[in-house]
């Protein structure tokens, strides 16, 4: 669950970023569209039974590491906080954490039955 | 609960009550906060509670997107209106049927799931659309974004063993429609 959390946290700071570190343009607007889609996969992902929604957080960390390159804020501090929250957020996707219950061969059995 | 009640494979009944009540609770809360903001939209409570973000309610409430649906198509349905309505219709798709409701009604499971997805996505646009058309932010928007989103991961597991069952009783041969209305063989 603290990965989950982690990001829910790197997420609600990068939604504040924009206002905090002071920088606006493509960067605040990327921010700003990533990052509540990071807070609530990461949300959705808590839940042992959608824990694979984990992985669409894992481009999305990219996205946030390579898109100060791209759009090239005025300032290096907005370009460093995007891709080490970005980088934190991918790797945290990697990790699945503990799974306590059976679901049944879980969504793959709704094409791959397992009775 | 008895055995029976538990799906093939699985370690608990994702159709129970304490599986499902929690859920119908946060809906139940998502009405109220999006009942208040409609009630305030429409004229009906003077102010809004704000204790963040200054003007930011009164901007995002009475945004041009908030009264999309009145500007297009004259309907006099405000965001938080239709917000309101969605998670009434998500309490009760979540109260309708017994604990094993996962086999004998998957409709209402999937209804539920369908219902329960949708809202949160649109929970999220609105998020987004906050600071990004208006610079603004509203407390009790986000917090209905955040009820919205915690629905969604508890509901999903319900659906999936409606799907499991769907699935299964296609495997041995019957019908999958007649398995989503919960007719006939039960195997």
């Amino acid at each position: 669950m603290w990965p989950r959390i982690a990001q829910i946290a790197l997420g609600v700071w990068l939604m504040a970023a924009p206002q905090v570190l002071g920088y606006a343009g493509a960067t605040r607007i990327s921010s700003l569209i990533v990052a509540p889609m990071v807070v609530s996969f990461a949300a959705v992902a808590i839940a042992e039974v959608t824990r694979p929604v984990r992985w669409a957080n894992l481009p999305l960390g990219f996205w946030l590491m390579v898109s100060p390159w791209i759009f090239w804020p005025p300032a290096v501090g907005p370009t460093l906080n995007s891709f080490f929250s970005g980088a934190a957020v991918a790797t945290l996707s990697l990790i699945p954490g503990t799974i306590h219950d059976a679901f049944g061969g879980g969504w793959r059995a709704v094409w791959r039955p397992n009775p | 609960m008895s055995r029976s009640d538990i799906p093939p494979g699985w370690s608990y009944n994702p159709a129970a009550w304490g599986q499902r009540l929690p859920i119908v609770g946060l809906a139940l809360l998502g009405f109220g906060i999006a009942t208040y903001l409609a009630l305030y939209q429409y004229g009906v409570v003077a102010s809004m509670w704000e204790p963040f973000f200054g003007e930011g309610s009164r901007i995002i409430l009475t945004s041009t997107v908030s009264h999309f649906l009145e500007r297009h198509t004259g309907l006099p349905l405000t965001d938080a209106a239709l917000g309101a309505f969605g998670y009434l219709l998500d309490a009760v798709a979540g109260v309708v049927g017994g604990r094993k409701r996962w086999r004998t009604m998957p409709w209402i499971v999937i209804v539920f799931g369908v219902l329960v997805g949708p809202l949160g996505a649109f929970s999220i646009l609105l998020v987004i659309l906050q600071p990004f058309m208006f610079h603004a932010w509203c407390t009790l928007c986000l917090a209905t974004a955040v009820i919205s989103i915690a629905m969604i991961g508890p509901t999903m597991d319900e659906v999936l063993a409606s799907l499991q069952h769907m699935r299964r009783v296609v495997v041995r041969g019957g019908s999958w429609w007649r398995a989503f209305w919960g007719l006939g063989g039960e195997a």
